[in-house]
């Protein structure tokens, strides 16, 4: 039996949205060898597409030199599922306050992404505090 | 990202998409759409029949352009029959504010329809006074 450190990608992004795309065809790669179908990989890049996005506008603070603006993605490949982790070395934030912004359909104004991801995955969960950095990690299994 | 518009009548455009639309891309064509606004533009189609990838940046861009043409009078509507992208569109519940129908020739009757609506409403308040 494989380790899971056997089966996971381990990927490092510059923080910039033109490697967004990068992120989304790293993460479609994976999820297909975890046997994924086609409408689950497409569920999973969204997923992961937000949460980088997320990295690139709000991790950062403008002053932060563009090469200390990263992205790491680790993805756990599985039998009929994936895992994956998107962390950065950010400010951090306090996670409650996106169930504080939660709405019922969008107008526009922001705040739909982490529901988005909590929408097309499996299981959510987000490590972070202010000061701290973020991590993400996100599950999707094989639809049945 | 391609953008490529058209003229379908008098009054209305259609925007083509083909690729991405991510926060990469997506100041592109709120540019695009700001501009047509800006021009005298107010009926919008938006058509995603070549889109392979929408998130919620590029989901914004479209519900502030559709608010800017109906603040112009207008409207706007998205053409688009991927599966990926409508559950996009039903998550975030805006398959209504975004007249999201199947393709650009829907999209078209939706915006005449919506147009002769507010011809009708106006009418209907000068008979009143």
């Amino acid at each position: 039996m494989s380790s899971k450190t056997a089966n996971t990608v381990k990927l490092v992004l510059p923080g910039r949205s033109e490697f967004l795309q990068v992120a989304r065809l790293a993460t479609g790669g994976a999820a297909a060898r975890a046997g994924l179908s086609v409408d689950d990989i497409e569920d999973l890049k969204v997923a992961v597409g937000e949460a980088c996005t997320n990295v690139v506008d709000h991790a950062f603070p403008e002053s932060t030199d563009e090469d200390d603006r990263r992205i790491t993605l680790r993805m756990t490949v599985g039998r009929d599922e994936i895992t994956v982790e998107v962390e950065d070395e950010g400010i951090g934030f306090d996670p409650a306050e996106l169930e504080r912004g939660r709405r019922d359909s969008y107008d526009g104004d922001g705040g739909l992404g982490f529901w988005l991801i909590k929408e097309l995955t499996d299981s959510v969960r987000i490590e972070s505090a202010p000061g701290s950095g973020t991590r993400v990690i996100m599950v999707k299994r094989a639809s049945r | 990202m391609r953008i490529n518009t058209d003229a379908i009548d008098d009054q209305t455009v259609v925007c083509r998409l083909a690729g991405e639309l991510d926060a990469y891309t997506a100041p592109d064509l709120r540019d695009t759409l700001e501009e047509h606004v800006r021009s005298g533009v107010a009926w919008i189609i938006v058509d995603l029949g070549q889109l392979r990838y929408l998130d919620s940046t590029g989901l914004g861009i479209l519900v502030g352009a559709a608010k800017q043409c109906r603040q112009a009078g207008g409207d706007l509507a998205v053409a688009c029959d991927r599966r990926n992208l409508l559950k996009i569109f039903q998550i975030s519940g805006t398959q209504e504010i975004l007249n999201v129908v199947a393709d650009v020739e829907a999209a078209h009757a939706r915006l005449q329809e919506l147009a002769r609506g507010r011809e009708t409403g106006a009418g209907d308040a000068e008979e009143g006074t």
